[in-house]
């Protein structure tokens, strides 16, 4: 049930004017109905545990919020004609409005959060019932095995089978880490944002170049202060951050980690591939094994090569960061890197980064880069 | 006494190597993300098993056949 907001009389949940003075009735808006449930589910003993910024949020909206399921005081002033109480209505209404904004606005971010906890507490749910049902499920075919021996029955015997080998079987395939790609989006996101402000506030903006190395890390990041003409060797600034000559900063490549995983993924150590090769072998591993994208190709030509992902799970993390950064643009994004790394160790040359391209649509990407003489 | 016998449990490992295989190929990655959470590599490698399992039945039962003509 609404109430009329001029004479406080019951209207119904489909009634526009109110059957006594005629006033518009205001429905509340559907999402303050919906921020209303959560707020009473909330509110029972079997919710989660109290926080303090939940709280204080909905004292927030209890204070600017305007509650339009309670009969509010009737005012008979209000009931009286004239010029002066329109005016009146008009201003209450402007505020009602404000008001109905602000809840709106409440109401949706709140919605968000709890959305967001009770997914992940469903997560939690789901992946321990999936163990209590592979157990049983084990259970109960290891009985039905059992029974059927002692009866010789042929029927018992299959259904038993069964169900102990399916459950058997989703307890092996069940994952054993998931993450969510905007979890890790948004833990990659300040830490590159940091690099990218040290780099510009130091004032290295140019292209990055990929030098490999004998050391464990394999490979290392170059950027020069200004464009250069001698490329240091790896040994030279291996152990250093700021060169001096040629002038620049040397670091760890943001895809180095990247590169390793799809290096133990190939299962050979990448100096062992040539381009063709890699060529051959990288699709395989990144849309099969390790899932980063749906298609991929590689193209070498002259010393340029060239890579497309299709519908990679960096594709928004990239966008993102050529946005936000300017990191994509000298050193490229964590997989443009980690492309960059095994071109490096694999040809065992210094790699230039040159360019990341995205399609219109956002799905698919290329990026290029140049081999560069040692 | 265990009820199945050794042509039973072949006519299973066939029929679930059938069902591993092709849930194996519908997952693949080459068809779209289809948003199943499971380990589709040792899914892969559970229909092998299966489907070479099945395989070795057939082969001892061609051998079978050999060795009476």
């Amino acid at each position: 049930l609404v109430y009329c907001d001029r004479c406080g009389a019951k209207a119904g949940r489909d009634a526009r004017y109110c059957k006594i003075c005629g006033n518009t009735i205001v429905h509340p808006p559907f999402l303050w109905r919906i921020r209303r449930r959560s707020v009473e589910r909330a509110s029972t003993p079997k919710a989660m545990e109290p926080d303090t910024r939940r709280l204080t949020r909905e004292s927030i909206e209890h204070k600017s919020a305007t509650d339009r399921t309670t009969k509010p005081s009737l005012n008979p002033a209000k009931t009286k004609l004239g010029a002066s109480l329109v005016q009146v209505e008009q201003t209450q209404r402007k505020q009602q409005k404000q008001n109905l904004d602000q809840e709106e606005l409440l109401a949706k971010t709140a919605l968000t959060k709890a959305q967001e906890s009770y997914g992940s507490q469903a997560l939690r749910i789901r992946k321990g019932s999936s163990t209590v049902i592979c157990y049983a499920m084990l259970l109960i075919g290891t009985l039905s095995l059992g029974i059927s021996i002692i009866e010789s029955s042929t029927i018992l015997a299959f259904i038993g089978l069964g169900i102990s080998f399916w459950g058997a079987l989703l307890l092996f395939i069940r994952p054993q880490h998931y993450v969510r790609t905007d979890l890790m989006d948004s833990t990659a996101l300040s830490s590159l944002k940091t690099i990218d402000r040290v780099m510009l506030s130091l004032g290295y903006v140019e292209k990055g170049v990929y030098i490999p190395a004998s050391n464990p890390e394999k490979a290392i990041l170059f950027i020069p202060a200004e464009p250069f003409s001698r490329i240091p060797k790896a040994n030279e600034i291996e152990d250093q951050t700021f060169i001096r000559n040629p002038k620049g900063l040397a670091m760890v490549p943001p895809g180095l980690s990247l590169a390793n995983l799809i290096e133990h993924e190939l299962g050979a150590p990448l100096k062992k591939y040539n381009l063709r090769e890699l060529g051959e072998r990288l699709p395989k591993v990144l849309i099969e094994n390790l899932e980063i994208a749906q298609d991929f190709e590689m193209h070498v030509e002259g010393d340029g090569v060239r890579f497309k992902f299709v519908d990679s799970i960096y594709s928004f993390f990239c966008n993102q960061l050529r946005s936000t950064t300017k990191v994509s643009c000298s050193m490229g994004c964590p997989i443009c890197s980690a492309m960059a790394c095994i071109l490096a160790i694999a040809t065992d040359k210094p790699v230039s980064f040159e360019e990341d391209k995205y399609s219109p649509d956002g799905k698919t990407l290329e990026s290029s880069y140049r081999i560069l003489e040692a | 006494m265990w009820p199945l016998g050794f042509w039973d449990l072949s006519l299973w490992t066939a029929i679930i190597a059938i069902i591993l295989l092709v849930t194996s190929e519908l997952l693949s990655p080459y068809y779209g993300r289809t948003g199943i959470i499971i380990n589709k590599k040792r899914l892969r490698i559970a229909a092998m098993i299966i489907a070479f399992i099945f395989l070795g039945t057939v082969a001892y039962r061609v051998y079978e056949i050999v060795m009476k003509t």
